[in-house]
């Protein structure tokens, strides 16, 4: 398993995720829209609950699990057609990073390409957030 | 209620895009979503599709229908017994232009009136943040 992968896979199992969910969901090819032997009653609320799980592994990783700021993270889940996720700042009113990515047939290496382009985007959005902070002041 | 105020323009605003007017009880009728407490059967996305239009209608109101400027998107998450959230985003300059936290299992017409003029009110507010921010800014 590649590096930040393997990062998130140890952060997901410090939340509860147990070590077979953990394979299913990172090590594997999903079988459709969600691992089917994960599914839960509501696909929709399954998918959304990994996407959301997604960012905030990323915006822990960029402004670590301490920060002050008010960060509210939005999934919206979709077996059909792309699913989305948005990180907002509510002190500031900014949108710091958008995802929208199929997960149909989800695989590692795009689960990690979303990961590095969330944390691309978080990172991207610590000048704009410095500097509507120091406007907004 | 009548159709009177704010929740009657709704109303109209959503007949002319296709929902049925009359309070007919029926599931996809503006009557049905406006004008009678939600019995908490509502499923998801349904509940998520309704919110969405009167986010949409509240940008339409305040920014009207043909303003190409903005890049707006509406971020909607219904809870069953717990709080729902609708967010207004601005994409170009990366704002939220407004958000809305309420608890939408057992919807009644005067709550829902008071979410639209919040929505409402919020999205005016956003306005001086918006002249403030710049896409050239990013």
């Amino acid at each position: 398993m590649k590096g930040l992968l393997n990062e998130f896979a140890k952060w997901l199992k410090k939340r509860g995720y147990d070590q077979s969910s953990i394979r299913a969901l990172l090590f594997k090819e999903w079988d459709g829209a969600y691992p089917q032997e994960l599914l839960g009653d509501d696909i929709i609320r399954d998918i959304e609950n990994f996407l959301y799980d997604m960012a905030q592994f990323a915006v822990e990783r960029v402004f670590g699990s301490s920060s002050t700021l008010f960060f509210s993270i939005v999934p919206l889940g979709d077996y059909e057609t792309a699913s989305e996720v948005f990180v907002l700042e509510m002190k500031t009113k900014t949108v710091l990073a958008n995802l929208v990515e199929k997960t149909w047939r989800f695989n590692p290496d795009v689960i990690e390409e979303c990961i590095e382009d969330l944390i691309e985007q978080l990172e991207e959005s610590k000048k704009l957030l410095s500097v509507r902070t120091l406007t907004d002041s | 209620m009548g159709n009177e105020g704010l929740l009657g323009e709704f109303a109209k605003w959503l007949k002319e895009r296709g929902y049925g007017y009359e309070a007919t009880g029926a599931r996809n009728s503006s009557g049905f979503w406006l004008y009678a407490e939600w019995d908490g059967s509502i499923v998801s996305l349904e509940a998520e599709k309704f919110l969405c239009e009167m986010a949409r209608f509240s940008v339409e109101n305040v920014f009207g229908s043909g303003d190409s400027t903005f890049c707006i998107n509406v971020a909607v998450k219904w809870r069953r017994g717990s709080y729902s959230e609708v967010y207004v985003l601005e994409m170009k300059t990366k704002t939220v232009l407004a958000d809305l936290l309420e608890e939408t299992s057992y919807f009644c017409p005067e709550a829902m009136e008071r979410c639209l003029e919040h929505l409402i009110e919020e999205l005016e507010e956003s306005k001086k943040l918006l002249a403030l921010r710049s896409p050239a800014d990013l």
